[in-house]
């Protein structure tokens, strides 16, 4: 895949641009790991594991859905269509971004994306002749609201989690079906025996916040890496069983 | 007793059509006895339509439904465009907003097709009229449309699936389009017969109509006649004398001008309503199509000679579209309003024009169409021995709708506080329908009730009516009072609650819905 060509979108310069819509996301087939937002935690942890990504000097810095491993690729990318009930935003949002500036939030497009076109002979037009959004476009454009507004509550989320030490290491080991065993520990997930620690104030505090259901849902939600070994299976060496290992610091 | 299968529609306008349709949908199928009712439009080869742009209701999604025609033949092939809404501008002086951004309004109302926020549940009138009349404007406040028209937004997503939620809307469609699409239905899919002719005798015995004598071929008879000929009424009225019954004593207008006028630039934004801009003795339509828009100036020649109303009509036209080399392009018809004594006479029964006529203020012309020609398609009687009853039932529901659509059109008028001579005379007593006048005296003690209302077949429901009286009146005015002798509560809770609603349900809509005109080039793009 080229390296995305990220320009501002403008309704003069993109004004025939169309999208071909890719219902499998095959953007996103080599991906692991997906940033999502705190918003997202409801719909996605039933689908996927949520977990905390750590940086290169082990701080916690990004909140995650586990969309598959690297010997696989992204396992939700089937060959006609997305294989889960829940897409994540920033792969929804493809082939657009986002930057903040100061108090100014500008729509990116990336130009060298496949799914481009410059003219409207194919696709689904961004703007119609007179020179308004189509719904694709504000579709897209509300879903780029929707992840610039939970990646901010994703940063807050986390800076709770790590002041209330309720970040531990996470150990993930699979073993295909030749036997082979492959063993990750990049990433955090919930100490749940800090969780129990913690005092009626805290906890209520927190479930006020709306915070301690979604600490629930990123704990519930790694029981779906069950359904990444499933989506495994067309491989002609699939993952036979998946371990999970909380490793108290 | 003769049974009737054999029927024919002289005219082939968009009455003849339309009314082919939907008798040929139901009707031309052999049934279990192995007989099919034979259906004949004889179309004139002279006559043309006028083709300067009409409104639909709602109503035409079900009858195009029942024909068999599908959206997107509607939009691709007839150049149809979405209405959401009729605008009013200038119906009335106001300057009861105080609110800024609503200060440098022009004084105009919406009546939206979509029914009021939370009215499945509860009217929500009273609380608005106790709380926001004066300082707002009824239907921005109880329903989502008027601020999608004023965006130009579309009443739906592209390509939805039938359950998604859509704006409730009809067509804008340009009639000689409309009724080429509809011959080539009828006569392909509907085994519609049709001749192209001209009738040039009517013969008449003591059972009605007994055949039509054509120029080129010969006799033609039928169990059953419909006149879809238009003002000409060569059936119900040339032979069999059936007269019109003036309504002109109620609604002044006799005169239209119009004209299609290109838009400005190609591509510039349609917009998805009815236009209708008060004037010194009438009201201009403006309807925008695909590719260009239809206009008209309605008037009174009692209250302005044909020259000022020239005049009226081109600053309309100059100041919409300053390019438009106007010259002959306007052309004028004159035309008489009211309605037939009789509709249904012996084995003819009238459709369309040669029905009768009203102005074209609330698009009533298609919508008395599809609910005539509907009746009679449901309604037809097996054989002759049953046509009287038949015809009395019909005759009785279409003088009552033509009587309520008179008084809904008269509403706006009555409502007016414009100062010209044919706006005063418009409010004085004599020419208000004695059941509308009963009705406004007692909305000044109660408000608009879904009861005033009881007909099956009622035309225009208490909610239309809600939007014209709220959305002209004043704060200081009678009928915003009506609430005060309530004895009940006004369920504040409830109300506010909708209010709240229809504004975040707005706002919702903004951010996903295309432009009125990206909608239908969704119907033209190669990927659906």
């Amino acid at each position: 895949m080229t390296s995305p060509t990220y320009v501002p979108l403008d309704s003069t310069q993109h004004k025939h641009y169309s999208i071909v819509q890719d219902n499998s996301y095959s953007h996103a087939k080599d991906f692991n790991l997906v940033n999502v937002g705190f918003n997202e935690i409801a719909s996605l942890s039933g689908c996927m594991p949520l977990a905390v990504a750590v940086d290169d000097t082990e701080h916690p810095h990004a909140l995650v859905a586990v969309v598959g491993w690297p010997q696989f690729g992204n396992v939700f990318c089937g060959q006609q269509e997305w294989l889960g009930h829940a897409l994540p935003l920033s792969i929804q949002s493809y082939p657009f971004n986002y930057a903040l500036g100061e108090q100014k939030f500008t729509v990116l497009l990336d130009e060298s994306a496949p799914c481009v076109s410059p003219d409207t002979s194919v696709g689904v037009a961004l703007f119609s002749t007179d020179g308004q959004p189509s719904s694709l476009l504000k579709a897209q454009q509300s879903a780029l609201s929707s992840l610039v507004a939970g990646q901010q509550q994703a940063q807050a989320f986390l800076k709770v989690l790590r002041e209330l030490g309720l970040l531990t290491r996470l150990s993930v080991s699979i073993t295909r079906q030749d036997g082979e065993v492959h063993e990750a520990a990049n990433l955090l997930s919930i100490n749940e025996e800090k969780l129990a620690e913690l005092n009626a104030d805290t906890l209520l505090q927190l479930h006020q916040q709306g915070i301690l259901m979604a600490i629930n849902a990123m704990m519930l939600s790694l029981r779906q890496y069950n359904r990444l070994v499933q989506l495994t299976r067309t491989n002609e060496n699939p993952i036979e069983k998946v371990g999970l290992k909380l490793i108290s610091e | 007793m003769t049974p009737i299968n054999r029927i024919v529609i002289v005219g082939g306008g968009t009455a003849g059509w339309l009314t082919a349709g939907l008798l040929a949908a139901k009707h031309s199928q052999a049934n279990k006895q192995g007989q099919s009712v034979s259906i004949t439009v004889v179309e004139s080869n002279s006559v043309h339509p006028i083709g300067v742009g009409e409104g639909t209701w709602p109503t035409m999604r079900r009858t195009l439904a029942k024909i068999g025609i599908s959206e997107h033949t509607l939009i691709t092939k007839a150049s149809a465009t979405f209405k959401q809404a009729s605008k009013f501008v200038g119906w009335h002086h106001t300057n009861k907003i105080n609110d800024e951004n609503k200060n440098s309004r022009q004084s105009h109302y919406y009546h939206p097709f979509s029914a009021p926020q939370g009215s499945a549940t509860a009217d929500i009138t009273p609380y608005w009229l106790s709380e926001r009349a004066g300082n707002s404007y009824y239907a921005d406040d109880v329903c989502f449309q008027p601020s999608l028209c004023e965006a130009g937004l579309a009443p739906k997503l592209p390509n939805q699936a039938k359950s998604a939620f859509c704006a409730n809307y009809g067509y804008h469609l340009d009639a000689g389009e409309f009724i080429a699409l509809l011959r080539e239905h009828c006569t392909q899919q509907l085994n519609v017969h049709h001749l192209i002719d001209d009738v040039v005798n009517v013969a008449t015995g003591i059972h009605g109509i007994e055949a039509l004598t054509t120029l080129n071929n010969g006799e033609i008879k039928g169990d059953l006649y419909i006149d879809c000929s238009g003002f000409n009424a060569l059936l119900i009225e040339k032979a069999l004398g059936v007269e019109l019954k003036d309504a002109s004593h109620h609604l002044f207008a006799d005169s239209a001008l119009v004209c299609q006028a290109p838009y400005e630039q190609e591509n510039a934004p349609i917009a998805c309503h009815t236009l209708s801009s008060a004037q010194t003795a009438g009201w201009i339509w403006d309807i925008g199509l695909q590719h260009r828009r239809g206009t008209g100036y309605v008037h009174s020649s009692a209250h302005q000679s044909s020259h000022d109303a020239l005049h009226t009509f081109t600053q309309y036209l100059g100041s919409v579209a300053p390019s438009l080399a106007v010259g002959d392009k306007i052309r004028e018809i004159k035309f008489k309003t009211g309605y037939r004594h009789q509709f249904w006479k012996q084995n003819c029964i009238a459709i369309g024009l040669s029905s009768g006529f009203l102005e074209p203020l609330e698009a009533s012309s298609l919508m008395l169409i599809e609910q005539s020609a509907s009746l009679v398609a449901e309604q037809l009687p097996a054989h002759s021995g049953v046509m009287p009853h038949v015809a009395k039932r019909v005759n009785a529901t279409l003088t009552y709708l033509w009587e309520r659509t008179i008084e809904f059109l008269k509403l706006h008028y009555v409502l007016s506080n414009r100062t010209e001579d044919f706006w005063q005379d418009n409010r004085n007593v004599d020419s208000i329908p004695a059941r509308l006048a009963g009705l406004l005296d007692e909305w000044k003690y109660r408000p608009v009730l879904e009861s005033d209302f009881t007909s099956a077949t009622e035309a225009f429901s208490a909610q239309s009516y809600r939007y014209i009286l709220y959305g002209m009146v004043h704060g200081n005015s009678p009928f915003c009072d009506s609430y005060k002798y309530m004895h009940t509560p006004l369920n504040a809770k409830f109300a506010s609650k909708q209010l709240q609603l229809n504004h975040a349900f707005t706002r919702q809509l903004h951010t996903r819905l295309p432009s009125h005109r990206g909608l239908i080039e969704s119907y033209y793009s190669a990927i659906r």
